[in-house]
């Protein structure tokens, strides 16, 4: 089987990246493992997607349907029940389902899109007995909202990220009762608007800087101990607190999963997800990323707008039309995040041979107020940008406008007060420390 | 006779109650495997290191000594009997001073009088060799070349498996409550007030083995519940050629850095003595303790764990295996006391307890006519190539559906697992058998849909799959007053 463009994965980027390739000439074969497209958007069935994308205030499943429709209405091939095996550096894509068996697709170029999975209790080893009843909070949103069981009766949520409170509220409105949100930092790491209307709003305790420090029962959950940490995340003796529930939901984070995007040769950044240039482009020819599986994102819109990037490129590429000169290693110039900053995507330029706009995606270590965003190359600051405020929990955007003249190397990328200049060795020592 | 009465009863379904079954599934005898859960190995034989053993560092003419270098050899011809998956590795024990290597060159001295195969190395450059990994603070390591790693789970599943295609049964969630002796027969009573009597009962019940032990009113010996503690990296995370120890002290021998079978490393086992036979929950102390001791073997990946558990072993102050009748009663065996090497020794211990049934307990063996030498182990997506796999997929297409990405595990694998031998009836069950659930996702995109494919082919209500059987229910009632429902469909 031969096309211009494979998407890999039906969500939200997958679907937006197959629309803007489509719609810019390229014949697009899109992959969804599962049943249906829309991704993890079909289980997200509480409101607040779209407000930036289309204006208005959408459920997930609403917001996905929107593309679904589009894509139908288009002459987009749609492959359901689906994996991809493996994908090659000459853009070859294995496929496997129930009735073709094993599908070889020769593309011209390829989009990842394949999203993220959750970081699970054991990846920040937290001790206790592993009895039924502890998930992470997408496990039980499908449970509630896909399968329509209820995961427990008495919940505790360790980690307030944007599914955690989603789900103590969602939990909550079925009927369960949710004892708390524990989150190891000093501040809520999801969005501002879902602490105050998934926890405030219904009474569920906010424990900061608290972690689980022992989790009961052999056969279900029948309790677990919450602590106080102190700055090196220890446990402060005499701040336990025990909570008699059944269930243990986990939202702490997010990983781009890039399991074939490794076994095919693509570098991975710190993030997790592939090494992109300004294309959006990982670092082999043709093979493009996108949505979640590049970074993790706050607001689906903001996927939306990444992957018509990827998209446009990827057809751009696959019709020969898109010329990205191969940097000399002076040309190259590499993205680094410096003060306050967690990681920049994309991570190099790989022409800027005249002046051009490049959008930078990041998100910070630490929420300050009345800062800025400073692009430093060569010692020199070439952009500035002021914040009101920033939060980690939200993916910072912005347009640079870079000439050639004014880079050299490598841009850092520094989040920090008015007139505070980092340059790249206090920087190194300020990591050391 | 009445035909109800089983010839011999083994109380205890882990490696060792399983190694037993299999051994007299030989002869034609009526025995019967039972176990309190729901599946086998689900004490101390599914949370160990996994490793096969060369009798180092085992006390002269104990049981464990003789039956662990026994044991060691008699998996050369099971495991590709039983299509068990078995690596000699071998091991490196590890000294940092001059002290340690001390006991290193004692210890290679046992094992030369052992007839064991190991390597003494105090040459950086040959260590190195053996072990890129191994940190410079090494000064020399003790090779045992034969040493081995297998999942233990796998193990004993396969000897299960094998007994029960050999006529033996298998009675799982059977909680022996009390036992009574009539005319010569035992009746074993279980918590449910079932009831099944037996002429000789063998005693593999682990870390209960004295609690059963004190039920006919032997009480020459207690468990004491030690507990080790293990961190799991993710695959690929470290690519350690053989399994390190550091140099053991009298207490245990250490903690290890040790490959698996699958790619992926652990760190463990610590020892403390707990008051619980059930206590395998793990603490900050323990995980600590054991991130620390692995650190002086080697680098360990940051933030590359993808869980952590702990085992109990069933040890007691003989401090050696209980492997003999009750003096309380010729016909009620022991394997008990089973601590490390037990996972090693669990077939030798199996040969011994047939030595005595056959010496002391009247036993005349007659061959099995329909004996099945072998068992086959289910066919693993992972191990086909492209043509077989798209043939199994033109046979049935669940094949072409993948259930666990992080393992690659079909549907079609997972509806065989409900439907062998010892049918899989809680998602657990297929996560030893199959993986999915031992990957980096850890069971959060897979657990919905195995629960679903056990509800349809077991016939049960999708809230009544548990975790691990008993009371272990993932999901309670459903939403919106929806009804209960028996899972019927195709897509997961």
């Amino acid at each position: 089987m031969e096309t211009d463009i494979v998407v890999i994965g039906g969500g939200p980027a997958g679907l937006a990246a197959g629309l803007a390739a489509q719609e810019n000439g390229s014949e697009v074969i899109i992959i969804e493992r599962d049943h249906e497209l829309g991704g993890i958007l079909q289980q997200c069935i509480h409101n607040g997607f779209g407000l930036k994308h289309f204006k208005e205030e959408l459920t997930g499943p609403e917001y996905a349907q929107r593309f679904v429709d589009l894509v139908k209405d288009s002459p987009i091939h749609v492959m359901l029940n689906s994996i991809a095996l493996s994908i090659t550096p000459d853009h070859q894509v294995v496929v496997m389902n129930g009735k073709q068996g094993i599908v070889h697709i020769q593309a011209k170029a390829i989009i990842l899109a394949m999203g993220c999975r959750e970081r699970t209790r054991g990846a920040i080893n937290i001790p206790g007995t592993r009895p039924a009843g502890i998930f992470p909070a997408g496990q039980a949103q499908r449970f509630i909202n896909i399968e329509g069981y209820l995961p427990g009766h008495r919940v505790l949520i360790l980690g307030s990220g944007d599914i955690g409170m989603i789900m103590a509220r969602r939990c909550t409105l079925e009927g369960m009762k949710v004892l708390g949100v524990a989150e190891v930092l000093p501040y809520p790491s999801g969005l501002k608007r879902n602490q105050v209307q998934c926890l405030d709003d219904y009474g569920i305790p906010l424990y900061l800087r608290h972690t689980i420090i022992d989790i009961r029962g052999k056969e279900r959950v029948e309790g677990a101990t919450i602590a106080q940490i102190d700055e090196k995340w220890r446990p402060i003796p005499g701040t336990e607190k025990y909570f008699d529930c059944d269930t243990i939901l986990f939202s702490v984070g997010l990983i781009p999963e890039n399991e074939i995007s490794v076994q095919a040769g693509i570098s991975i950044a710190r993030n997790g997800g592939p090494d992109v240039n300004e294309y959006l482009q990982t670092t082999l020819p043709g093979i493009f990323a996108c949505g979640n599986v590049l970074q993790v994102h706050d607001l689906v819109d903001f996927v939306t707008e990444e992957a018509q990037h990827a998209g446009e490129n990827a057809a751009l590429y696959a019709q020969g039309k898109l010329d990205i000169p191969t940097p000399s290693p002076e040309q190259k110039i590499t993205i680094l995040p410096g003060e306050n900053v967690g990681y920049v995507v994309p991570e190099r330029i790989d022409g800027l041979q005249t002046e051009k706009i490049v959008k930078f995606t990041y998100r910070v270590k630490n929420p300050r107020s009345n800062i800025r965003t400073q692009l430093v190359s060569n010692g020199k600051v070439i952009y500035t940008r002021r914040h009101k405020f920033v939060l980690p929990s939200e993916m910072i955007s912005i347009r640079a406008k870079l000439k050639p003249e004014d880079v050299e190397g490598e841009i850092i990328v520094n989040v920090i007060e008015k007139e505070q200049l980092v340059n790249i060795i206090e920087r190194t020592m300020m990591e050391e420390n | 006779m009445n035909n109800n009465i089983y010839d011999i009863a083994i109380i205890g379904a882990g490696v060792v109650g399983s190694a037993i079954a299999q051994r007299l599934a030989k002869y034609e005898l009526k025995t019967i495997l039972l176990d309190k859960e729901a599946d086998v190995a689900m004490g101390t034989s599914k949370a160990n290191s996994g490793i096969i053993h060369q009798g180092y560092f085992t006390s002269k003419g104990t049981l464990k000594e003789t039956l662990c270098l026994r044991g060691s050899a008699l998996f050369n011809e099971l495991c590709p009997q039983l299509d068990v998956p078995f690596k000699r590795t071998g091991a490196l024990f590890c000294a940092t001073t001059k002290n340690e290597l001390k006991t290193l060159e004692g210890e290679f001295k046992n094992s030369q009088e052992r007839n064991a195969p190991a390597e003494f190395i105090d040459d950086r450059g040959k260590i190195k060799k053996l072990e890129p990994l191994l940190k410079e603070s090494v000064i020399a390591v003790l090779h045992f070349p034969e040493a081995g790693i297998l999942v233990p789970w796998d193990l004993t599943i396969a000897l299960a498996e094998h007994a029960l295609l050999n006529g033996v049964e298998l009675k799982l969630q059977f909680e022996v409550a009390f036992i009574k002796k009539n005319d010569e027969i035992f009746t074993i009573h279980s918590s449910e007030g079932e009831k099944i009597q037996v002429k000789t009962i063998i005693n593999a019940a682990g870390l209960y083995s004295d609690k059963i032990a004190k039920m006919i009113g032997d009480e020459s010996f207690n468990i004491i519940p030690r507990r080790g503690q293990y961190i799991m990296f993710d695959k690929h995370s470290l690519n350690l050629q053989k399994i390190l120890f550091p140099t053991p002290t009298v207490v245990s021998k250490g903690i290890v850095v040790g490959p698996t079978m699958h790619g992926n490393f652990y760190v463990g086992p610590n020892a403390n003595e707990v008051d619980s036979k059930e206590g395998t929950n793990t603490s900050i102390k323990g995980l600590n303790e054991i991130l620390t001791g692995g650190s002086k073997l080697v680098d360990l990946p940051l933030r590359k764990h993808i869980t952590n558990f702990a085992g109990l072993r069933a040890s007691t102050l003989r401090h050696d295996f209980i492997i003999e009748p009750s003096k309380q009663d010729g016909q009620f065996i022991h394997a008990a006391g089973i601590d490390s090497p037990g996972l090693t020794s669990s077939l030798a211990i199996a040969e011994r307890v047939e030595e005595i049934l056959q010496k002391d307990c009247g036993f005349t063996f007659s061959k099995r006519t329909q004996y099945i030498p072998t068992l086959s182990s289910q066919i693993r997506m992972e191990n086909l190539n492209e043509e077989e796999l798209k043939s199994k997929i033109a046979e049935n297409p669940q094949w072409g559906n993948i259930v666990c990405r992080c393992e690659m595990v079909s549907e079609a694998e997972i509806v065989e697992a409900c439907h062998r031998q010892i049918p899989c009836t809680n998602t657990d069950m297929v996560k030893r058998r199959l993986r999915p659930g031992m990957g980096r996702c850890q069971g959060g995109f897979c657990q919905a849909k195995i629960m679903k494919i056990i509800s349809r082919e077991r016939d049960m209500l999708y809230e009544k799959v548990t975790k691990t059987g008993g009371k272990s229910y993932l999901v309670f009632n459903r939403t919106k007053n929806l009804g209960s429902e028996i899972f019927n469909g195709d897509h997961l």
